[in-house]
């Protein structure tokens, strides 16, 4: 009887995948709210392990860190990774010089993400392995530095109290979080802070294009990137 | 009274090309699936550059864009003639006829850059800008070519008797 029922409820699995999948970004959440309400969290957790990051993404950066998305809650570490991973292919213009303004907002958004997710880690373990994981792989790592430029630490923060003057959403309440969870990561934070200024368009561009270095394989698209707007006389 | 109606086809250059070549028994099967990957893999550059990969919609417009850059190539140098058109296409593939109407392109983009700096628009801004009021989506009239002499005709009056006179 057991096995018939894993067998219905893989079913029932593949087909929600391919629905939610398909949806438009608003309502896929919305269906995904239904179906936990239904069947728990952990069915819910089977869809997203299989849902593609691109989505999850898409889902997460609907809202900010004041009213965060309801998946955030489920999300385990590696999923949080992998999105953390293909997160810059969502950025506009980044071969416009003109768009100065959009920068700071690209790196408002990467802070608004963070701390969105080390919010909703709730317990100091779960941020902790959230904070290891992002710190094993190289490019996530790098997306989690990126709040961070043109940062500096203040005295004050050195210490492991928490400060009520730290404004919720900023950097400095990210470095406190991060600190209270994982000092080593923070460690990090501060030696990358405290080493050569980096210009924010440099580290934009560097981040976009390693992003896409793992999303498209096709070295026909690489040749076509290079020659196509090149003009012929 | 005699009425005179001059009947015009309003399809998109290629799609024209490409049939006629297939009546003429000139083009394959294997040329057109051709059309498909490299139409592909040009409107996925083409959107990485200007727009961005996640949004179907964002795709949709690129190639768009694409399709609509390689009829102003096609026509431009092929000088709006079927048969002309098809030996280019069978010599330099539809890559390079998207460069020849890119080029087409950049030289619209520095001519307006020059007749309105008062704009202060990028470069970057402009391209995307004519991409845009080329592009083309099949099943509908195009009008890209006569964009491409309006705006010829308005920034630059030196080209004019080039291009204006075809």
């Amino acid at each position: 009887m057991g096995n018939e029922y894993n067998a219905v409820a893989g079913d029932r699995l593949l087909k929600d995948v391919e629905q939610v999948a398909d949806m438009p970004v608003a309502l896929a959440e919305k269906t995904i709210d239904a179906i936990a309400h239904k069947r728990g969290d952990e069915f819910v957790k089977d869809i997203l392990a299989h849902l593609p990051p691109v989505k999850i993404a898409a889902m997460l950066r609907q809202y900010d860190f004041s009213c965060p998305s309801i998946i955030s809650w489920i999300l385990t570490p590696t999923m949080i990774v992998n999105v953390l991973k293909i997160d810059p292919l969502f950025w506009k213009n980044i071969y416009d010089s003109n768009q100065s303004g959009n920068f700071y907002k690209i790196q408002n958004d990467a802070l608004d993400l963070m701390t969105s997710i080390l919010i909703n880690g709730k317990s100091r373990d779960k941020q902790g392995a959230i904070l290891k994981h992002i710190s094993k792989d190289n490019l996530s790592l790098l997306y989690l530095f990126l709040p961070f430029i043109g940062w500096q630490i203040k005295k004050k923060q050195t210490l492991m109290i928490e400060d009520p003057d730290v404004e919720l959403g900023t950097a400095d309440h990210l470095y406190e979080m991060i600190q209270w969870a994982a000092p080593y990561v923070a460690q990090q934070i501060a030696e990358f802070t405290g080493s050569a200024p980096i210009s924010l368009l440099n580290y934009i561009t560097d981040l976009w294009l390693e992003a896409f270095e793992g999303f498209d394989t096709d070295p026909e698209c690489k040749t076509l990137e290079m020659n196509m707007f090149l003009p012929v006389y | 009274m005699t009425t005179e109606l001059i009947k015009k086809d309003s399809r998109l250059f290629l799609f024209q090309v490409l049939e006629y070549g297939f009546e003429q028994k000139r083009l394959d099967q294997a040329f057109l699936n051709q059309l498909k990957k490299q139409g592909a893999q040009m409107s996925f550059v083409f959107a990485k550059r200007y727009y961005n990969v996640i949004q179907e919609a964002c795709l949709r417009q690129a190639s768009h864009c694409v399709l609509g850059i390689i009829n102003i190539g096609l026509i431009e140098s092929s000088g709006h003639g079927l048969d002309n058109a098809i030996d280019q296409l069978l010599q330099k593939g539809y890559v390079s006829m998207f460069k020849q109407g890119w080029t087409r392109l950049l030289d619209l983009v520095q001519y307006a850059g020059n007749a309105q700096k008062y704009l202060q628009r990028t470069n970057f801004e402009w391209e995307k800008n004519f991409a845009e009021s080329l592009s083309a989506e099949p099943g509908r009239e195009w009008v890209g070519h006569d964009e491409y002499l309006i705006h010829m005709l308005l920034y630059c009056n030196q080209k004019r008797r080039n291009n204006g006179a075809n």
